[in-house]
């Protein structure tokens, strides 16, 4: 199978060794939809309207400067009602009524949600999780990845739509199918188990190759067939080979991008006939919501990088997360633009408490997206389901609608949007990174490891929030990316590290890096096996630092650091650390490895490499990450306070735009000179921004 | 197939002094070692291993726990080159072998031939491979199988002078005990028709005019499986039975097989005695030649050392007093806990001695050399990941020389003059569904009295309740839910002979079948208690109700006020006397703790759950009874027990716990 090559090379991870870019500016970096404006818009669900709601609905989407559209995302079974059977008459009005407003078409595949027939007449092709439940319909993403009826069912319907819109002018961009990866991503059914054993061969060619990635010799597991090798479904322990399971992993995000690749390739055949191939074809992802999928790899078959957005409600400072999702979508873009494809302009439905956003709040998400690098904020969806699974989801226009707070905060954002054209194609540039890696989410979270409290998505946003009240702006990088182009990076958690990567981080520091790294980070190698003689392992004479032993705490243990006296605290983990060439910077002052140093600071080459060997409280982490940042030169603003946000976008004429977005109750100010976009206003040395408000200065 | 009916009739007889050595295997000092899995390194670490283990002091492995696809890499195709390397290089080192048959870890070859032994869980779930244990314990193919690499095992070994022990499989009822597909029904239905005879007896048993479940014919019944609302509960008692029952005769199989081939070599299987519910060990305890445990401590639990020496004095006590094999523990932390919390600087150490203070001959891991992947590559080892420079395999070195001089301890054994009974059936029973209150836990009620006993440097046996009991001056029931009544007509001769017996609630309250002893609660002791129950008043949760000194004391004792939780009663005296009342509560005004003196001795009976301290003092008053010593002015930080030997030789252990 060639896609698992691909995956590895496009992610700068061959199995040669050599590295490279994790997301390089891919060839088709041009490709964006033909819009003279940043994007506005939403998902657009005609077919749960009648015919005369449609032409409201497209006088309302003028109001607001909605220029773009996502249309037919679950519209299979309107478009094919029985085998074979094509009404496209529906749509062929919609696209129709659209353009002549001039409005634009993302036209989606519908292939999230199989029609009702098809998985009657079709009952294998249903889901099978890894406790054996058969998972039924009524519901979306009821699909088998590895199911032939199913791909070939999915590859006739975008063949239909593209031959049909290919060449439609209203139609700029081709959304493919939606939210690969969840709910379902895995599937344990008898045909998932043999396209597993096929992806097995391809990847270790000899069941010897096999028996020793995986240790087999462990509780006697070796293979003498490859038939033996089943689905890693439930077993008698709480977990089986986690390597088996680290490859079922590694095999689930591979066969969900070959379907997204299939349907890519149907549409591009028919656009290239067409005479337009400049259309860009893309498919929504979930970062950072989505563990299954490898988005680096994903990334890189995408035109541009789509991205659907949703604050966790209860989160408090949930906007640091939604920061953390646009540098991280701007990161798997590949530094260019991107697509913020769906928000809310309020509340959600599938979360416990679906807590609606106060005034201004929208407002502020969706600029701040585009802050950091969005050429285009969108929505789910424009107008409020009546009924269905999502009718208590905030849309643009809502239950109420027009006379509504939320609709008028839409046509004010439409406006702020339009006054932000000068911004297009400019871009957010950052000098620190933090790593990001898939297979690590996957490997650590296996079932026996040292502490449950071992989570990969913590430690990612416990830093990134350190760095964002310091206003460090950050990218994400793949731990085999050429670093060189940053003066910090930070390794939250990367338990599994190759020992390539581990070469690549000693080169950045050698060449004059500063590099933080967290506990329980190169521990393990590609096939989940221990670098053995001292923790970290892979990374052990970089930190200068040797472990040989991990101490987690219990659930309720708080741990002071310190020196002679305490000046921080710690809680979940804990290591003997011994120096092996770093210098203490704090003690453990109590607990299991007390008089132990707890984070090191290891001179290396023309850099530094810090180890951070515990989970310190915030504000502890935040000190540490100021000294590493003097050590890399690297502006650490702990004066401003950290409810204002300050990003800047740069346009290839060096012109600066300053986003001052303030989520404090009080008006804040920030030195600055230039002309805010939304308003019109001049500052001259000092800009002023209102509790709750954004403003966005063209810099004198 | 399985065991047949009759169960608990006869369980574990004391062991003389001198018999272990016919049980023990060929060792000239203490047992020291751990669990050995060469497959999982390249030969040229094998060497290493060996010269490593004379460094520590090792005198025994166990191999071979999980070799089982390596030995027989096809049916039929048996490879044992590599184990007889092993062996040998073992044997020149002077190591002896503790040989494993590979049974708990069927291979992949093997599911795939046979996916209908893939066990299945009573919610209907067919559990997979890729992991261990997979296997129903009633496919005839899979016993076969077994059957088959053990006598290859033993045809080629068991005149081998490095092998002296068998470990039969590998922790018999973990992770799998029951099995509920159509092999195991026919099993159970078997098994049933063989306890039973006839269906009216079987009717009976079972209370099937409950609910109209009434059987009609053999095939009709069914694995308990999950249903609609609660199966029969006499129904699932007996599943557990026959649960445990299969798996011994899994062991037994294996055991006669290398038997056969010489019968010099003592034969085990590694129990987890306090852990493992599905396994009825006394009935395990008298197959095997020794007792063997793996114990592992619940990670930074403050009791974690006292949960250690009850699971160390239960393992003695299956044993009969003679001396045990620590099979299997931790250097220091374990992979499977939520919070795998390393053991502390001295703590493996401790660990080890307190296992041996309690009569272990043998202080062996889990496992030799840490593995570098699978699911137990974060379990410590002797050899950790990080080699011999480190803190692990210095304290293993230094174990291995402190055992060396603590070898004159060998067979001697430890005396104990109080015991606390412990039934696998009341256990069972007692956690089925529908009860009065899901706080009344079985282990929970164990480790309450334990622990005091503990605190007090009362040193306990375990036994079983249908044992001969008079050598104790003290025995305590922390949880005999069911009680038989022959058993209680032997707890009633003990306190008629002069014994002083400790009740707690919600023991003997029902029979074999799980059916209640009418006409008062409760039932098979109101007599031997001197008092009658009419309803139990359970609490809810979080309640706490006062307790007090009875006004009729006549204050010859320190007054008492402390609080029960989790369950009361309203206790009518029927010849026994009231000690401390409810205040408060749903049985306010009745008898809580009452005292009833019967023949020579006194029933004590305790109707709540009490507070630490309060039940610390109903146990002093109960030992004062009974003329045992109990200890409050020594430290509870302190652990104190002394094994002797055969000759009189006394070794004291003192084990000081405020290190950790």
């Amino acid at each position: 199978m060639t896609l698992q090559v691909e995956r590895a090379a496009a992610a700068g991870r061959a199995a040669d060794g050599a590295t490279g870019p994790a997301a390089s500016p891919r060839p088709s970096a041009a490709r964006w939809p033909r819009l003279d404006a940043l994007a506005y818009g939403a998902d657009y669900n005609p077919e749960q309207w009648p015919q005369e709601v449609w032409v409201e609905d497209v006088a309302l989407m003028r109001e607001a400067g909605v220029n773009l559209i996502s249309l037919g995302i679950f519209s299979w079974a309107l478009l094919e009602p029985e085998p074979g059977r094509f009404e496209f008459g529906w749509l062929d009005r919609v696209v129709g009524l659209l353009h002549e407003a001039g409005i634009a078409v993302d036209l989606a595949t519908p292939t999230a949600a199989a029609p009702a027939w098809f998985l009657a007449r079709y009952p294998h092709v249903r889901p099978v999780t890894r406790e054996g439940v058969v998972l039924g319909g009524s519901a979306r993403q009821t699909y088998c990845p590895h199911a032939s009826e199913y791909r070939a069912a999915c590859r006739q319907i975008a063949e239909q739509l593209a031959a049909r819109y290919a060449a439609h002018p209203a139609v700029v961009m081709w959304h493919v199918h939606n939210e690969y990866g969840a709910p379902t991503a895995e599937c344990y059914c008898a045909v998932s188990a043999a396209a597993f054993r096929d992806w097995l061969r391809a990847r270790y060619g000899s069941l010897d190759a096999l028996n020793a990635a995986w240790t087999t010799s462990f509780w006697g597991q070796q293979y003498s067939d490859w038939e033996q090798i089943d689905a890693p479904r439930r077993a008698p322990m709480a977990d089986v080979n986690p390597t088996h399971r680290l490859d079922f992993q590694r095999f689930t995000s591979d066969s969900l991008l070959e379907l997204y690749t299939a349907e890519r390739d149907v549409i591009r055949a028919q656009t290239t006939a067409a005479g337009r191939a400049e259309v860009p074809i893309t498919t929504n992802l979930q970062l950072i919501n989505c563990k299954s999928l490898d988005f680096w790899a994903w990334a890189a078959q995408t035109d541009l990088a789509a991205n659907d957005h949703y604050l966790s409600a209860e989160r408090p400072d949930n906007h640091i997360e939604l920061a953390l999702c646009a540098d991280f979508t701007r990161s798997v873009g590949g530094g260019g633009p991107w697509l913020l494809m769906e928000h809310s302009t309020s509340a959600v439905s599938w979360q416990p408490r679906n807590l609606a956003k106060r005034p201004g709040e929208m407002r502020r998400n969706s600029l701040a997206h585009v802050a950091r690098g969005a050429d285009g904020a969108l929505f789910f969806q424009w107008r409020a389901s009546r009924g269905g699974g999502e009718k208590f989801h905030s849309a643009m226009v809502p239950h109420g609608g027009t006379r509504s707070r939320i609709w008028r905060e839409v046509v004010s954002l439409g406006a702020d949007l339009a006054a932000l054209r000068p911004l297009q194609g400019s871009t957010t540039v950052a000098d620190a990174a933090l790593l990001w890696d898939w297979e690590s989410w996957w490997a650590l979270e296996h079932a026996f490891r040292p502490s449950v409290d071992l989570e990969f998505k913590e430690r990612q946003l416990a830093y990134y929030e350190a760095l964002w009240r310091a206003h460090v702006g950050v990218d994400f990088a793949h731990p085999s990316a050429d670093l060189s182009q940053y003066r910090m990076v930070v390794v939250p958690q990367m338990y599994l590290c190759r020992e390539e990567w581990a070469e690549n981080l000693r080169r950045y520091v050698r060449g004059g890096g500063t590099l933080v790294v967290s506990y329980f980070s190169g521990i393990v190698d590609e096939h989940d096996s221990v670098h053995l003689g001292g923790y970290p392992g892979a990374l052990r004479d970089l930190l200068g630092v040797l472990v040989e032993e991990f101490l987690p705490l219990r659930a309720d243990w708080t741990i002071g650091l310190g020196g002679g006296e305490t000046i921080g605290t710690a809680t979940v983990w804990a290591e003997d650390v011994e120096l092996r060439g770093a210098e203490a910077v704090l003690t453990y002052a109590d607990g299991p490895a007390e008089g132990k140093p707890a984070v090191t600071r290891h001179p290396y080459g023309d850099g530094h490499a810090w180890y951070v060997s515990t989970r310190p409280d915030a504000e502890t982490l935040r000190e540490i990450l100021r000294l590493a940042a003097a050590d890399a030169g690297v502006t650490f603003d702990t004066e401003t306070p950290d409810t204002l946000e300050l990003v800047r976008r740069k346009a290839s004429d060096d012109t600066s735009y300053l986003f001052a977005i303030n989520h404090g109750q009080q008006e804040a100010a920030v030195a600055a000179s230039g002309v805010d976009l939304l308003t019109g206003e001049a500052f001259i040395g000092s800009v002023r921004i209102p509790a709750g408000s954004v403003r966005i200065v063209r810099e004198a | 197939m399985a065991g047949t009916g009759g169960v608990t009739a006869g369980y574990g007889a004391q062991v003389p002094y001198g018999a272990e050595r016919a049980g023990w295997p060929r060792l000239d000092g203490i047992a020291y070692g751990g669990d050995y899995n060469p497959e999982q390194w390249p030969e040229e670490v094998w060497t290493e291993d060996v010269a490593l283990m004379r460094e520590a002091g090792v005198n025994l492995v166990s191999l071979g726990i999980f070799s089982w696809v390596k030995l027989e890499p096809e049916p039929g195709k048996f490879e044992f080159g590599w184990l007889d390397r092993i062996i040998d290089l073992l044997h020149e080192g002077g190591i002896a072998v503790d040989l494993a048959t590979p049974t708990a870890a069927p291979p992949a070859w093997f599911l795939k031939a046979h996916p209908d032994i893939r066990p299945v869980t009573r919610d209907g779930k067919v559990l997979g491979g890729a992991s261990r244990q997979t296997y129903c314990p009633h496919a005839p193919e899979y016993i076969a199988a077994c059957n088959r690499i053990a006598e290859q095992l033993a045809a080629r070994y068991s005149d081998h002078p490095a092998v002296v022990l068998w470990h039969i499989h590998n922790e018999y009822g973990c992770h799998v005990a029951e099995c509920y597909c159509p092999a195991s029904v026919t099993a159970f239905q078997e098994w049933a028709q063989a306890r039973y005879r006839t269906l009216d007896a079987l009717n009976e048993a079972w209370g099937t005019a409950f609910w109209g479940q009434t059987i009609t014919a053999w095939d009709e019944i069914d694995a308990p499986r999950e249903a609609p609302a609660d199966v029969n509960h006499a129904q699932r008692l007996d599943f557990a039975r026959f649960s445990s029952a299969s798996m011994l005769e899994l062991f037994k199989a294996q055991r006669d097989i290398v038997k056969a081939h010489n019968p010099a070599i003592p034969v085990t299987t590694n129990f987890m005695a306090v852990l493992n519910k599905p396994m009825d060990l006394w009935s395990w305890a008298r197959e095997v030649d020794l007792v063997s445990d793996d114990h592992y401590t619940t990670a930074g639990s403050p009791v974690r050392h006292i949960e250690l020496s009850m699971a160390a004095d239960l393992c003695r006590s299956l044993a009969g007093g003679a001396p045990w094999l620590l099979m299997e523990h931790s250097t220091g932390a374990v992979n499977w806990q939520p919070r795998n919390v390393a053991k502390l600087p001295g703590e493996m150490i401790r660990n080890s001695l307190a296992h041996l203070a309690r009569g272990a001959d043998g202080i062996m891991y889990f496992q030799w050399r840490a593995s570098r992947a699978g699911t137990e590559k974060y379990h410590s080892a002797m050899v950790p990941h990080a080699g011999t420079d480190s803190r692990i395999w210095r304290d293993v070195v230094e174990l291995g020389r402190q055992l060396r001089e603590l070898r004159p301890v060998r067979g001697a054994r430890v005396e104990a003059d109080t015991a606390v009974l412990f039934d696998w059936e009341s256990w069972w029973a007692l956690e089925l569904d529908s009860r009065p209150s899901v706080d009344v836990r079985f282990l929970d009620m164990q480790f309450a009295y334990y622990e005091q006993l503990w605190r007090a440097h009362v040193t306990a046996d375990f036994a079983h309740q249908s044992m001969d009991l008079s050598r104790y001056r003290l025995v305590v029931v922390p949880q005999s839910y069911v009680l038989r009544a022959e058993e209680a007509a032997n707890l009633r001769r003990y306190v008629e002979g002069g014994g002083t017996l400790v009740v707690s609630y919600f023991s003997g309250i029902v029979d074999e079948n799980d059916a209640v002893h009418l006409g008062g609660y409760p039932g098979a002791l109101r007599d031997v208690l001197g008092v009658r129950v009419d309803e139990f008043l359970p609490l809810a949760a979080g309640q706490s109700v006062a307790v007090h000194s009875a006004a009729d004391t006549g204050g010859s004792e320190a007054e008492v006020a402390g609080s029960g939780t989790v369950w009361s009663e309203p206790v009518e005296l029927r010849g026994a006397e009231a000690v401390l009342t409810y205040a408060d509560g749903p049985a306010a005004g009745h008898p809580a703790v009452t005292r009833h003196q019967l023949g020579e001795g006194q029933a004590w009976y305790v109707s709540t759950r009490l507070d630490p301290a309060t039940l610390r003092e109903i146990l002093r008053r109960a030992a004062a009874d009974a003329g045992v010593e109990f200890d409050t002015q020594t430290p509870d930080t302190l652990e104190s027990v002394r094994r002797v030997s055969a000759d009189g030789s006394v070794h004291p252990f003192t084990l000081d716990h405020t290190a950790g």
